[in-house]
C-alpha cells in the first residue's frame, strides 16, 4: 500500500472517528413514535433536533415567518423550538401568538399554559391567556388563569383588574367589585376599573350613579371605549336616546368590531323604528363573535322582515 | 555507574516536573485557598518548607547526572550550561522561596512553566546526543500496528474489566461491551496517528529518522492532551493560560520520555515508533526473555492496582484514577510495540474496516446512534454502574461524553441572553481574584437598640464531613454515638436538612451569611456581608472561637477574640481538643455577665485526615457495613461531646444555651465507587445533619417543624430570631429561620432549592419537599436526577427531558438571582 493512500485511509479513520464521538449530536432516546402535537407542546418531553446548523435554520424560519405573518408556515419551527429550548419562554409566547393567529384558539391557551409554567414572569400569559379561554367559553378557566397571574404579582393593579373582569363574566359582581377597587387602591388612578365599577353599578340599574362615575372618566380619557359603552347603555336605559347615540356611536368609529357596542347601537336603532339600521348592526355583531350568536339572533329573528322586504315585528 | 547517573536523572526530572505542578496548583484560587494554604497534604507543606534547599541539593545531583555527558567533547556547553542555570535558580530560590510565595495569578503560572526549563534543556541534551541511526523497518507495519492496537485494547479491557469485577462483585453486559469498544477506539485513534506517522515519514527522504521525530511529536501530543483532560476538569479550570501551562507540562513529560527513547535505543534495531516508545520502558523490559517480560507485566498490572489503590484511599474528582488509567495505556502501548513481531500479515483494508466498526459498536450500545438496541438513558445507566470498577472506562467515558440539550436563557432581556447553560454556569463560578466584585451589605433584620435581655450562649460546632447516615438520631442502626443520641434526644433532629454548598469552601461563609453567597474565592472585605458576626457584635457576644482559614478572611481575627485552639493548624482541628480548651473555660463562661458564642469546625472526619492517618479504624469495634475508618473517629468525638455536654448541666449552662450540632458537607464514602466530595454534590454529599438544641425558655415559646426542608443557611437567620429579630431580608437566597413564635405563623419560606459546589460549575436543585434533587454537573457536562428516599446515597432516576428543562430554568433562574443581588455581571470573555 503506498504511503499516499494509507495516510488518506488513517486520516480519513480519524476524521470519522472525530465526527461520529465528538461532532454527532444524534441520540437513541428510546422512542420510535411521535406523540400527538399537543402532547409534544404541552410536555415539551421530545429533544428534537440538535445540531447547530439545524437549530440556526429553526431559528431564522421561524423568526422570518413569524415577522412576514406567514402563521402556518411559522408553526413547525416554532414548534421545534419550544421542544429543543424548553427553558426559552420567548417560543412559548411566539407559539401562542401564532395560533393566536390562526384562530387555533385550544392550542393557544394551551401555548400560554406552558408558558406560564416555564416563564420567569408568568404573568405576562396575562391578559392573553384569558381571553384565550373567553372566547374558548371557559370563563372559569379564565378567571383561574388571571388569577394566578395576579397572585405571582400583587402589585400590578392590571392584573387584579382581569380578576375583576373574569368574575363579571362570570356574574360574581361582588368579587368583581372587590377586585376593581383593589386595583384602584394599588395604582390610584385605574381608568379600566373606574369603568369596570361603572358597569357593575349599570348591572344593578344603579343608572345615575354609573353615569356619574363614567363621566368622570370620559373627562379624562375621551376615547374609552369602554367608558362609552358604559355611558350610552346607562342613557339609554334612562330614555336618553340622543345622548345615548353620541356615546355609543363614537365607540363604535374608535373600535367597530366590538360586538357589544353594534348590539347596543342596534337596540338602540330598533328602539328608534330605524329597522334596517338595526338588522345591519346585528348582522354585523353576528359575525364579529360566533359564540355569541344566541344573544343577537332574537333580534335578527325580529328584523328579519327587513330583509325580506317586510316590516319587522 | 549508569544506574547511579539515571537515578539522579529521574530525580531532578521529578523535582523540576514536582515544582512546575505545585506552582501550577497555587495558581488556582480554590486548590491555594482550600488545600495549601490549610496545609491539609503535609508532603506538600513539607516540599515547600524545604524547596529553596532541595533546589540548591539539585545541583549537584543534576552535575552527577550530566558527569558523562559534560565529559563528552562538545557537551561541556550543553550539560554545564545546565549546571549553571541551576546554580543560578537555587541561589534565587534560597534568597526568595518562589514557590512559598506563590498566589493564585499569573505569577504562579509564569512560575510553573519556567520551572519546566532544567526538564527541557535535559532533554535537549538526549536529543543531541542521540544517533538518529537509520531505524529498522521491515515487515508489514501496517499489520503489525493493528497486532499492536488489537493487543493492547484487549490488554487494558481485560485488566481493568478483571478489576472491578475483582472489586464490585458486579457485571453488567451493555457496561462491558461499552467498555471494550471504548477502548478498542481509543487503540485504533492511536494506531491510526501512528500510520500517518509512517506515512508521512515514506513520503520523505529519510523516512527511519522521520519517523522517530514524527514519533516524538506525537507522543508529546498525546501525552500533552491526556494531561490537559486529566487535570484541567479536576481543577475545574478553563482559562486560557491554565490550559496552555497544563498543556507545556503534558507535552515535557512526553518530551523527555520521547528523548529518553532515540537516545536510550541508538544501539537497538527497532523502527522509529517503537524507539520513541521504548523511552516509557526500562531496557530490560524490551528484552526477548520470557522471564523478563512476565516480570514487566507483573510491574505494569502492579502500576494499576496502586492507582487504584491511591485512588481509593483520596481522590479528587477521580483525577488519580484516570491518571492512573492513562499511564497504563501508554505502558501498554508501549510495550505491545516493543513486543509484537513483525512477521504479522493482514489485508491492508482490514484494520481501518475493524475501525469502523468498532466505531459504530461503541455509538450502538452508547445510545448513540438515532437507532439501535439501547437507548441513551439505558447505556448511560449501564455505563455508570461498569465504571464504578473500570477507572479506564470512566475516563474515556468522560471524555466521549456528550452534554445532553441544554437551555438558553429565555429572557430577551437578561445579560445572559443566549448563553448556553452550562456556560453560564462556568461563568458565574469559580469567579477569579482578577474580577473585582465589592461587597453587598447583607442585612437579615435591623439591627438598633440595646443588646437583648435574654442572650443564651451559642454553641456551633460545624464537624467537617460529618454525614447524617453515620448518627444515630438519624440512623438507628448506629450505636456508636450514644451522646449524640441523648443529645437529640431533648433537641430538635432537622430530618431534612442539606447544606447549600458541597464542600467547605463555601459551605462556611455561607453559614455566617445566612445565605448563598457569590461562587467566588472571596469577596472582600467579606465583613459587610458576614450577618452573624454583625449579630453577634450587636449584642456583644465574647467569641470563644477554633480560627480556621476560613473564618480567618470572613472574620478577621482581633485581640476580642479567645482562640481555643490556637497554635494549631486547621488539618489538626479534633473535636476533643476543642471541647477540652472549651471546658476548661467554662466556669469562666458561666461567671461571665457576656454570653458566650462559640464556633468550631473540627476535622477529625476529613477525608485528608483520615488518609495522613494511615485510613484504618482508630479503634477495634465492628461497624458492619459502614465505613470504619469514619464511623471509629465518631465514636471517639461523640464520647468527648457527651462530656462536654454533661460539664455543660453540671454549671446549669445547658439549659441556658443554643447548641447546634451540624456539618458543613457530607462525604463519598464509596457509593458507586465514589471517595470524597470534590465538585459533587451527590446525596450523600449535600445531606447533612442539623440538630438545634434551644433554652427551656425559647422551647415553650416558639414552635418549628423539624421535618421541612432546611438549610445550613437558616442558621444565622434563626439565631435572629432566638435574639428577639424578625429577619426582613426577603431575597430567596437567604436562608429562614426555622423557629417563630407558637403565636404566630411560620416565616415564608420560598421555595429556593439551590445547592452547589464549592469548586466547580456543579449545581443542584432540591425541591421543596426535599425528596427530589437534580443535578446539572458542569464539570462532566452531565446531569443526575436522585430521589432522596432517607438513604444516604438516595436512589438514581432517568433523566426525562421534562426534569433537566425544570431543573435546568430553576438552576438557572437561582443562579441569576445569586448574581442580581451581588451585582455581578459576568465579564465579557
Amino acid at each position: 500500500v503506498s504511503p499516499a493512500l494509507r495516510l488518506a485511509l488513517a486520516a480519513g479513520t480519524l476524521t470519522v472517528f472525530w465526527y461520529g464521538l465528538f461532532v454527532s449530536t444524534a441520540v437513541n432516546d428510546g422512542t420510535t413514535d411521535s406523540p400527538p402535537l399537543a402532547a409534544e407542546v404541552a410536555t415539551g418531553a421530545r429533544t428534537g433536533a440538535t445540531d447547530a446548523a439545524t437549530l440556526d435554520a429553526l431559528l431564522v424560519a421561524s423568526r422570518e415567518a413569524f415577522t412576514a405573518g406567514q402563521w402556518q408556515d411559522a408553526v413547525a419551527p416554532t414548534r421545534a423550538l419550544v421542544e429543543r429550548f424548553p427553558g426559552q419562554p420567548i417560543y412559548v409566547s411566539r407559539l401562542a401568538e401564532i395560533y393566536n393567529k390562526l384562530g387555533q384558539t385550544a392550542n393557544e391557551a394551551a401555548a400560554w399554559e406552558l408558558f406560564m409554567e416555564r416563564a420567569p414572569l408568568p404573568s405576562e400569559a396575562c391578559p392573553s391567556i384569558g381571553y384565550a379561554y373567553r372566547r374558548l367559553g371557559k370563563d372559569e378557566l379564565a378567571l383561574g388563569a388571571f388569577e394566578r397571574c395576579f397572585a405571582s404579582d400583587t402589585k400590578s393593579a392590571e392584573l387584579a383588574f382581569f380578576v375583576g373582569l373574569a368574575n363579571e363574566w362570570l356574574g360574581r359582581f361582588t368579587p368583581a367589585q372587590e377586585y376593581y377597587e383593589r386595583a384602584i387602591a394599588i395604582a390610584t388612578v385605574h381608568y379600566d376599573s373606574e369603568v369596570g365599577l361603572a358597569r357593575l353599578r349599570l348591572h344593578r340599574n344603579q343608572l345615575a350613579d354609573a353615569l356619574a362615575r363614567v363621566t368622570k372618566v370620559l373627562g379624562k380619557v375621551p376615547e374609552h371605549v369602554d367608558g362609552l359603552l358604559v355611558a350610552g347603555l346607562a342613557q339609554q336605559r334612562a330614555g336618553k336616546r340622543r345622548e345615548a347615540r353620541v356615546h355609543l356611536e363614537k365607540a363604535a368609529t374608535l373600535s367597530d368590531d366590538y360586538f357589544d357596542v353594534q348590539l347596543a347601537l342596534g337596540v338602540l336603532d330598533y328602539s328608534e323604528s330605524r329597522f334596517a339600521e338595526a338588522r345591519k348592526r346585528f348582522e354585523t355583531a353576528h359575525a364579529l363573535d360566533a359564540r355569541r350568536r344566541d344573544e343577537v339572533q332574537p333580534w335578527l329573528e325580529r328584523t328579519a322582515g327587513v330583509a325580506s322586504g317586510k316590516n319587522a315585528s | 555507574m549508569t544506574a547511579v547517573v539515571a537515578v539522579c536523572r529521574a530525580l531532578v526530572i521529578l523535582f523540576w516536573l514536582a515544582t512546575s505542578a505545585y506552582a501550577f496548583l497555587s495558581a488556582v484560587p480554590f486548590v491555594y485557598e482550600q488545600f495549601l494554604q490549610p496545609g491539609l497534604v503535609p508532603a506538600l507543606v513539607a516540599f515547600v518548607r524545604w524547596h529553596r534547599w532541595l533546589t540548591l541539593a539539585c545541583v549537584p545531583v543534576a552535575a552527577m547526572a550530566l558527569w558523562a555527558d559534560i565529559r563528552i567533547r562538545g557537551a561541556y556547553l550543553r550539560g554545564g550550561g545546565l549546571i549553571w542555570v541551576l546554580c543560578l535558580a537555587g541561589a534565587a530560590a534560597a534568597v526568595t522561596d518562589p514557590l512559598a510565595a506563590a498566589q493564585p495569578g499569573v505569577g504562579a503560572i509564569v512560575l510553573s512553566v519556567a520551572a519546566l526549563v532544567p526538564v527541557w534543556w535535559l532533554a535537549a541534551i538526549d536529543v543531541s546526543l542521540a544517533a538518529w541511526p537509520d531505524t529498522h523497518r521491515s515487515g508489514d507495519l501496517l499489520a503489525r500496528d493493528a497486532a499492536v492496537a488489537l493487543a493492547g485494547a484487549l490488554a487494558v479491557t481485560v485488566l481493568y474489566a478483571a478489576m472491578g469485577v475483582a472489586t464490585t462483585g458486579a457485571f453488567d453486559g451493555v457496561g462491558s461491551f461499552q467498555s471494550t469498544a471504548a477502548h478498542g477506539l481509543l487503540f485504533a485513534a492511536v494506531f491510526a496517528a501512528i500510520t500517518v506517522v509512517r506515512a508521512i515519514a515514506d513520503l520523505t527522504s529519510k523516512p527511519a529518522q522521520w519517523e522517530a521525530l514524527c514519533a516524538s511529536i506525537l507522543l508529546m501530543v498525546l501525552t500533552g492532551a491526556a494531561t490537559a483532560l486529566v487535570v484541567l476538569p479536576a481543577v475545574s479550570a478553563r482559562d486560557a493560560a491554565s490550559r496552555i501551562a497544563v498543556t507545556i507540562f503534558g507535552t515535557t513529560v512526553g518530551l523527555v520520555l520521547a528523548a529518553r527513547g532515540v537516545r536510550a535505543g541508538r544501539e537497538l534495531d527497532r523502527d522509529g515508533v517503537a524507539l520513541v516508545l521504548g523511552g516509557l520502558l526500562p531496557a530490560w523490559a524490551i528484552a526477548t526473555s520470557h522471564r523478563r517480560r512476565a516480570l514487566w507485566a507483573v510491574v505494569v498490572l502492579a502500576v494499576a492496582i496502586a492507582f487504584r489503590s491511591a485512588s481509593g484511599a483520596m481522590d479528587w474528582n477521580f483525577a488519580v484514577a484516570k491518571l492512573g488509567a492513562v499511564v497504563v495505556w501508554f505502558l501498554v502501548l508501549a510495550t505491545a510495540i516493543n513486543w509484537t513481531p513483525t512477521r504479522v500479515t493482514l489485508p491492508p483494508a482490514v484494520p481501518f474496516l475493524s475501525s469502523a466498526a468498532i466505531l459504530v459498536g461503541y455509538l450502538l450500545t452508547a445510545g448513540r446512534l438515532p437507532f439501535g438496541p439501547v437507548s441513551l438513558d439505558a447505556a448511560t445507566a449501564s455505563s455508570d454502574a461498569w465504571v464504578v470498577g473500570d477507572p479506564s472506562f470512566r475516563t474515556l467515558r468522560d471524555w466521549l461524553h456528550r452534554p445532553g440539550p441544554a437551555a438558553t436563557s429565555g429572557d430577551p432581556t437578561s445579560a445572559s441572553e443566549g448563553i448556553r447553560f452550562f456556560d453560564f454556569l462556568q461563568v458565574h463560578t469559580n469567579i477569579g481574584r482578577s474580577v473585582a466584585v465589592a461587597p453587598v451589605p447583607v442585612e437579615l433584620a435591623r439591627l438598633e437598640g440595646p443588646p437583648a435581655a435574654r442572650r443564651p450562649h451559642v454553641f456551633v460546632f460545624v464537624v467537617d464531613s460529618l454525614r447524617r447516615d453515620y448518627l444515630s438520631p438519624y440512623n438507628p442502626g448506629v450505636s456508636f454515638t450514644p451522646a449524640i443520641q441523648r443529645f437529640a434526644a431533648d433537641s430538635t433532629v432537622y430530618t431534612n436538612a442539606f447544606t447549600r454548598y458541597g464542600a467547605t469552601g463555601l459551605s462556611v461563609p455561607s453559614i455566617w451569611v445566612g445565605g448563598m453567597v457569590l461562587h467566588k474565592q472571596y469577596v472582600m472585605p467579606f465583613a459587610p456581608m458576614n450577618a452573624l458576626h454583625a449579630l453577634l457584635a450587636h449584642h456583644r457576644y465574647a467569641r470563644r472561637m477554633s480560627m480556621d482559614n476560613i473564618v480567618d478572611l470572613i472574620m478577621p481575627r482581633d485581640t476580642a477574640v479567645d482562640e481555643i485552639d490556637r497554635g494549631r493548624g486547621v488539618a489538626e482541628f479534633r473535636l476533643c481538643a476543642s471541647l477540652d480548651n472549651l471546658r476548661g473555660r467554662l466556669d469562666t463562661i458561666a461567671s461571665s455577665p457576656e454570653p458566650t458564642f462559640t464556633w468550631t469546625l473540627p476535622q477529625d472526619i476529613h477525608v485528608a485526615v483520615i488518609n495522613r492517618e494511615g485510613n484504618r479504624a482508630v479503634d477495634e469495634a465492628d461497624y458492619g457495613d459502614l465505613h470504619a475508618p469514619y464511623a471509629s473517629r465518631i465514636r471517639r468525638f461523640d464520647h468527648c461531646f457527651g462530656a462536654f455536654v454533661g460539664d455543660l448541666k453540671a454549671r446549669g449552662l445547658y439549659d441556658e444555651s443554643v447548641i447546634v450540632l451540624t456539618s458543613d458537607h457530607g462525604d463519598s464514602l464509596g457509593e458507586e465507587g465514589r471517595w470524597g466530595h470534590a465538585y459533587t454534590i451527590y446525596p450523600e454529599v449535600v445531606q447533612v445533619p442539623l440538630i438545634v438544641h434551644l433554652p427551656v425558655s425559647a422551647r415553650a415559646a416558639l414552635a418549628t417543624r423539624p421535618e421541612a426542608r432546611a438549610f445550613t443557611t437558616d442558621i444565622t437567620p434563626t439565631l435572629y430570631t432566638l435574639l428577639g429579630h424578625r429577619v426582613t431580608a426577603d431575597a430567596p437566597i437567604f436562608g429562614r429561620s426555622l423557629v417563630w413564635p407558637k403565636a404566630g405563623p411560620p416565616p415564608a419560606r420560598p421555595p429556593f432549592g439551590l445547592v452547589a459546589s464549592s469548586y466547580g460549575s456543579v449545581y443542584g436543585w432540591i425541591d421543596e419537599a426535599g425528596s427530589t434533587m437534580y443535578i446539572a454537573d458542569g464539570v462532566a457536562l452531565r446531569d443526575y436526577v436522585y430521589e432522596l428516599n432517607g438513604s444516604a446515597a438516595g436512589v438514581s432516576q432517568p433523566v426525562t427531558a421534562a426534569a433537566r428543562a425544570e431543573g435546568q430554568r430553576r438552576i438557572r433562574d437561582g443562579v441569576q438571582l445569586i448574581a442580581d443581588f451581588y451585582r455581578f455581571r459576568p465579564p465579557a470573555p
